[in-house]
């Protein structure tokens, strides 16, 4: 029997010895009167004959019971007693930890996704990720990012010869493409997988199979696709009927044959992949115009790899080097490039890193920020520590006499410890309660919210519950720390002798020192959330150079569709000739990079008669655009002419440059005019493309970055398989969605509609990260001083209450009202000083931290410290003033004849 | 043997070592799970009444076998159509009662050994 199954059982246990006992005496007196005795006379001599029932019966259960037990749940329910003697106490008490608890439970939830929660891999400590970068690590990349880093043929080189360090290697390269299942069409990033991947990964699959070796043989002969758990599950409402499904992709058939495990996304969770299918369909299903797969120069995916037993991802490092720059060095030629970027492909180093949380970068960008809320949230924690720690000995003090009396009557010390700390753990208990719940239930919009995709599915809600009773017995703890010290060792002579209302004067200092740390705390907490908070102000008014309003746009995606290359242009045109012949619809623009997507391309290029300097970047952002682009999105002409339709028919190669291109390539937008360059560097690349037009330059990226130098091209000529459109309207956008629907299913049923939506909303959803994380600050920033408030008020209250004789008698011997307000005042300012001298410098350190996420201002903005020292000054005068004005209010007779 | 009077059968569990009563029921239940009181009868009848035991004094001693696992306890109706706790001994109340036995029979044997004339 185990104790716990045992205590519950108990009480059945003394039932059943009762009865026995019962049972028995009945039997004996049967058994008497059967000789022949009177029932009167059977009934005694039965009950001498087996001695004192109740005794014995008492002495049978001892043995049920556990005396420390009896003693625990003695106390539980005195202290229970206690604490609903005084209400008030426990709802202040209650209400601060679980303020303090919620909050570090629902950031808690947070890290453990971003930074603990690994990818449901098996064994990840001795899964790596490779990761090759130099001097000029973007420029490589066949993406606009440097996050890949590798071809597949200098992954399959490394694979050949890396077994000595690695069990296993494999490979994912993501591609954008479109999903068509019977009658709609979606878009979706897949990714390219090598045989070996799910075996490397060690995942098993949630439905059917997973991609094996066998399907990635032999170049474009197994389409078999993988879906992800959660595209299984909002794609095809997680039916088991997927299985064995046929569904196109970019145009071509596939088979579904598995789904991934829940949480599986690919590598990188930034750019989660809803589908998987074989390397070897690459070439069917190219990413660009021609196949990958063969080619050197295409840097599109990344290496994951299992490392070997008892092999570090440091040793690994070191021997794989060696072997990386030889491969290099018989790359090279492949590459026919200049000698600067020779130069950058050579002093590329190969790192190998622990792979556990996908992409290394990402993890550590998002793990900043849930680092920042985290200690934020500790602060409020601790904050409520010390209040509540302030209010315990407050109450002890208060109780000092009951205490004494305990003592006195034999309590030992440990006995009146432990009295202490059950109260603050119930205390504990319960506000910890509440503000798991909280947690629990904020935990899902707030994962959404920073993270932008739903939490991931798993035990957390364990994880968290386990947390937060770790936090109720730390908190219950500290909090009695305080009180378990100095009111547990009472001197009897003198507590006991004293009346109540006159206080020991040692608490008092400390109860002021705790106040004065806790005005410290919310003030550096109220720094960090005016910084963040002017930071997102500054997000929000930035000039863009982009006219916002009123402005609709969508994706589309031609792949699925069976639309050639090359009448890409055509029907892009036809879309936006239908969409701009409704009534209401001003202009309607596209382009193939979107605007403030994220998303950017670039590629070499040559100009004609510029020298470039050594290690220049000479990869300037470019975007295919309609002719109608410009004046859609309101970007002002400097100079020359923006594209016409003749443009577009590709009769003469143009661009249109922006401001920065024109003053870095030429030192100004009228310099640029008319000059020529060619996309491509190194021999054989002969400029051809005039440039027309400069156009004022926007931001293009992401909100808050600079301007980047772009090149922008007719749509005709740089042709794109997808395009984002912009629509200017004064339309309601609920009507307008309805017209796109309709006028791109009129076009081509096949064309799948992406990220339809307001474009403001599309800001929105930018700065949704830093709105967040501004949210959050200034309502921990509010939760603490609030704290602190409570806090401050208390300790005056109960310090006036306390002196209520002593302000008595200075009154009645003539002290003014005014200096008695002097006095608590005293008291107040003495906190403040104290907290101005440590709040300051702490923030200043403390806030360097947050330099990373703040925009346009800087860490030790003097506008947030005063406007924090402002706010905190409030807080303490409002906090005081009740107090104050009660001390002030003292009727000198009544307070000499209390007593 | 006439039954002892009241006081001495006070006297007589008290003069029992310690550990003996758990004996004899380990012993007693050994052969035929029984009940309190069928225990109580037994007792005082294999040992022809030269034991009294307090009949009560049985209980504590049953409660502490019963949470040390030595035995187990079972509602049941008796033979007589009665509702008895019946007591079964469990496998490692028997391991417990050969140990206690052979422990017990070391002292006897010791103390006969003392208390034997000394043969010169």
């Amino acid at each position: 029997m185990n104790p716990l199954h045992r205590l519950w059982k108990r009480r059945a246990m003394m039932d059943d010895l009762s009865d026995e006992i019962e049972l028995h005496l009945s039997e004996k007196i049967e058994a008497l009167v059967a000789e022949g005795m009177s029932r009167d006379e059977a009934v005694h001599a039965a009950r001498r004959a087996f001695g004192n029932a109740t005794l014995l019966e008492e002495r049978g259960r001892e043995f049920w019971m556990w005396p420390w037990i009896e003693n625990l749940w003695a106390d539980l329910k005195f202290t229970a007693r206690q604490l609903r003697k005084s209400p008030g106490f426990t709802l202040t008490s209650g209400m601060t930890l679980a303020l303090g608890i919620g909050a570090t439970t629902a950031i808690f939830s947070l890290f453990l996704q971003v930074l603990l929660h690994s990818m449901p891999v098996q064994d990840p400590q001795s899964l790596v990720l490779l990761r090759a970068t130099g001097a000029s690590s973007g420029s490589l990349s066949s993406y606009g990012d440097s996050s890949y880093y590798f071809s597949v043929p200098m992954f399959r080189d490394l694979q050949r010869q890396a077994g000595k360090v690695f069990q296993s290697m494999a490979a994912s390269g993501p591609f954008p493409g479109t999903m068509r299942t019977g009658e709609t069409s979606v878009t979706l990033v897949g990714a390219f997988v090598t045989g070996d991947f799910f075996n490397t990964l060690g995942l098993r699959p949630a439905l059917g199979r997973l991609i094996g070796p066998a399907d990635d043989r032999v170049a474009g002969s197994n389409p078999v696709a993988v879906l992800s758990y959660s595209e299984w599950q909002q794609g095809f409402g997680g039916s088991r009927a997927v299985l064995n499904r046929t569904i196109d992709i970019n145009a071509h058939p596939f088979t579904i044959v598995g789904v991934t495990p829940p949480g599986f996304t690919g590598l990188d969770p930034k750019m989660p992949n809803q589908l998987f299918v074989p390397m070897s369909m690459e070439p069917v299903i190219p990413t660009h115009d021609r196949s990958w797969l063969l080619r050197h120069d295409a840097l599109w995916i990344n290496i994951v790899a299992r490392l070997q037993p008892g092999m570090t991802a440091k040793r690994a490092e070191v021997e794989l080097n060696p072997l990386w720059y030889a491969l290099r060095k018989s790359e090279l030629p492949l590459f026919g490039n200049t000698p600067s970027f020779s130069r950058a492909f050579m002093t590329t180093h190969l790192f190998v890193e622990r792979g556990m949380q996908g992409l290394p970068f990402q993890a550590r960008q998002l793990g900043t920020k849930v680092e920042l809320l985290m200690a934020m949230a500790l602060l409020v924690l601790l904050i409520a520590c010390v209040n509540l720690g302030n209010l315990l000995l407050v109450r002890g003090t208060i109780r000092a006499k009951e205490i004494g009396v305990r003592a006195a009557l034999g309590a030992s010390r440990g006995r009146l410890i432990a009295w202490v700390l059950i109260e603050g753990w119930v205390i504990a208990a319960l506000g910890g309660t509440i503000g798991v719940g909280v947690g629990l239930l904020v935990e899902r919009p707030l994962t959404f919210g920073l993270l932008q995709q739903t939490p991931i599915a798993s035990n957390l809600g364990v994880d968290l519950l386990v947390f937060g009773a770790a936090l109720m017995l730390l908190t219950g703890f500290l909090s009695c720390l305080p009180s378990m010290l100095l009111t547990t060792r009472p001197d009897l002579t003198r507590v006991l002798h004293e009346s109540t209302t006159q206080s020991s004067k040692g608490g008092g200092r400390l109860r002021l020192a705790f106040t004065a740390v806790q005005i410290t705390l919310s003030f550096v907490l109220l720094v960090g959330a005016c910084l963040l908070a002017r930071s997102l102000y500054n997000l929000r008014n930035v000039d863009l150079g982009l006219k916002t309003d009123h402005l609709i746009k969508f994706e589309t995606d031609v792949r699925g569709a069976g639309i050639t290359l090359e009448q890409t242009p055509a029907t892009m045109e036809q879309i936006a000739a239908e969409i701009r012949r409704q009534p209401g619809i001003a202009s309607v623009g596209y382009a193939s990079v979107g605007i403030l997507s994220g998303d950017r391309t670039g590629s070499n290029i040559t100009i004609a008669g510029y020298k470039p300097r050594e290690g220049e970047d000479m990869v300037p952002d470019q975007n295919s655009v309609s002719s109608e682009f410009f004046s859609t999105f309101g970007i002002p002409l400097l100079t020359g002419r923006v594209f016409t339709d003749a443009d577009e028919l590709a009769l003469h190669k143009v661009a249109v440059v922006n401001e920065v291109f024109a003053a870095h390539y030429f030192g100004g937008a009228q310099k640029a005019l008319g000059r020529i360059f060619c996309f491509g560097s190194g021999n054989g690349h002969v400029p051809d493309t005039r440039i027309v037009g400069v156009v004022r330059s926007t931001e293009s990226v992401t909100v808050g970055e600079k301007p980047l130098s772009t090149i922008y091209l007719p749509f005709g000529q740089r042709k794109r398989q997808s395009a984002t459109f912009y629509i200017r309207t004064a339309l309601p956008p609920k009507q307008v969605f309805e017209e796109v629907r309709r006028t791109v299913r009129w076009v081509n049923p096949g064309l799948p509609i992406d990220s339809l939506g307001t474009f403001a909303d599309q800001i929105n959803g930018d700065i949704a990260t830093p709105h967040l994380l501004a949210m959050l600050s200034i309502s921990f920033g509010f939760l603490a001083i609030l704290l602190a408030g409570i806090g401050m008020y208390g300790v005056l209250a109960y310090s006036i209450t306390q002196r209520t004789r002593e302000i008595g008698i200075r009154i009645a011997l003539g002290a003014s009202r005014m200096k008695v307000t002097k006095l608590v005042v005293q008291q107040v300012a003495t906190s403040g000083v104290i907290a101005a001298a440590c709040g300051v410098p702490i923030s200043l350190v403390l806030t360097r931290y947050l330099h990373d996420e703040l925009f346009h201002v800087t860490y030790h903005d003097p506008w947030s410290f005063a406007v924090a020292g402002l706010v905190t000054f409030l807080a303490i005068a409002v906090a005081a003033y009740f107090p104050v004005r009660r001390s002030v209010s003292v009727d000198p007779v009544r307070a000499l004849r209390a007593e | 043997m006439p039954r002892q009077s009241k006081s001495d059968s006070h006297a007589s569990p008290r003069d029992l070592f310690p550990g003996a009563l758990e004996m004899m029921v380990l012993q007693t239940l050994e052969r035929q799970p029984m009940h309190g009181y069928a225990l109580v009868q037994h007792i005082q009848q294999r040992s022809q009444d030269l034991l009294q035991v307090e009949e009560g004094s049985l209980y504590p001693a049953l409660q502490r076998m019963l949470k040390e696992g030595l035995v187990k306890a079972e509602w049941k109706i008796s033979a007589t159509n009665r509702r008895v706790r019946m007591y079964t001994v469990t496998p490692a109340g028997v391991k417990h009662l050969r140990r206690e036995v052979s422990k017990f029979k070391r002292m006897l044997e010791g103390i006969s050994l003392v208390l034997a004339p000394a043969k010169s």
